[in-house]
């Protein structure tokens, strides 16, 4: 009797050269659960809007996997994920001001997080707590939420942040911290914490 | 230094963890992916089966689209031009006749020798066609034609 043992794909050579040898689903699937979080709340950090980011994401890890072949792994992929991902949401962003323009959008700007498929409780209490949590990151502003993001969520170095948005680490820093000072006072006011 | 702005940021981040712990807005965001990965693969199927079916049209074009460029290329250069030929030749022969039968050999010669050696001579010999038919269109020859009957 023969045993399968199907190995997990955790770093981004393993994935690459699972796609490049050609066992694409695997790979793909693997190359979306790795990065769906930090692709989603970057588009959600700019989009404001819950099916605007899943729309995104989707968008995002398409065009990334067609030209996967192509990255020449001269930045790691998710510097590459966040540039592409920035990119779509500005693009999205301009088109929404445009349609707000001709008034064929909604001119609010608030956030819409709830899930699209009403679940049990614990789903709208996260769903909650994450639309707040947005909220109170909206008012940063983009460098200094981006800093916070990237650091605080995603766990990336300093370095690989300065790569990203290319500022020093030293003003990375004092991004970081500013951003946390303000978190502290602003948290508050949408229920986290405060209670 | 460093290390001291290590401790810093570590007391910093802690304060914030309190605040918005990390596994909670982890799970929240999974909430909302959860669909994520199947949706890009439905979408990458998609795109490759579109790709497939513009491959396919293109490849059912191509036979059609050769046949009718030939096709095409036949009656714009070759058919026309043959017809033509066949037509002018005709025409040239039929002039040629009926200038023959007007007059004798002996005069006609001596009319067309004149001719050449007169001041039409480099109107005549300038046109090329009249040595290359296979370069002229019917309605050059038949211009040509006409203009040597004129001069007859």
């Amino acid at each position: 009797m023969t045993t399968t043992v199907l190995f997990a794909l955790e770093s981004d050579s393993d994935i690459l050269r699972e796609y490049k040898s050609g066992d694409t689903e695997r790979a793909v699937t693997f190359f979306v659960r790795k990065y769906q979080r930090f692709v989603y709340s970057i588009a959600l950090r700019y989009t404001k809007n819950n099916e605007d980011a899943q729309d995104i994401a989707q968008d995002v890890f398409v065009k990334a996997i067609s030209s996967l072949t192509n990255f020449r792994g001269e930045a790691s992929l998710k510097t590459w994920l966040y540039r592409i991902t920035v990119n779509a949401c500005k693009n999205e962003i301009r088109k929404k001001k445009l349609l707000r323009f001709f008034d064929f959008a909604r001119e609010d700007e608030e956030f819409d997080i709830i899930s699209p498929e009403p679940g049990p409780d614990q789903i709208h209490v996260d769903s909650e707590f994450y639309c707040n949590v947005h909220k109170a990151l909206a008012h940063l502003p983009e460098k200094q939420r981006e800093t916070f993001a990237l650091r605080y969520f995603d766990e990336l170095t300093y370095e690989e942040i300065s790569n990203i948005l290319g500022t020093s680490v030293g003003g990375l820093k004092a991004n970081y911290f500013q951003a946390v000072q303000k978190l502290m006072v602003i948290l508050p006011q949408y229920g986290i914490g405060g209670m | 230094m460093n290390t001291k702005y290590g401790d810093n940021e570590k007391k910093v981040t802690d304060n914030i963890e309190q605040l918005i712990p990390k596994q909670m807005y982890y799970n929240s965001l999974d909430t909302s992916v959860r669909n994520l990965s199947v949706a890009v693969h439905e979408s990458l199927q998609k795109k490759q089966r579109q790709k497939f079916l513009f491959r396919k049209k293109v490849l059912q074009i191509i036979p059609i689209a050769s046949i009718a460029t030939v096709a095409l290329l036949y009656f714009t250069f070759f058919y026309d031009n043959v017809s033509n030929l066949e037509h002018a030749n005709h025409g040239v022969t039929q002039d040629f006749e009926s200038l023959s039968s007007q007059h004798s050999t002996a005069e006609f010669n001596a009319i067309i020798d004149e001719e050449l050696n007169s001041e039409h001579y480099d109107f005549i010999y300038q046109d090329d066609a009249l040595f290359l038919f296979d370069d002229m269109t019917s309605s050059d020859l038949q211009t040509t034609v006409e203009d040597l009957i004129a001069i007859l």
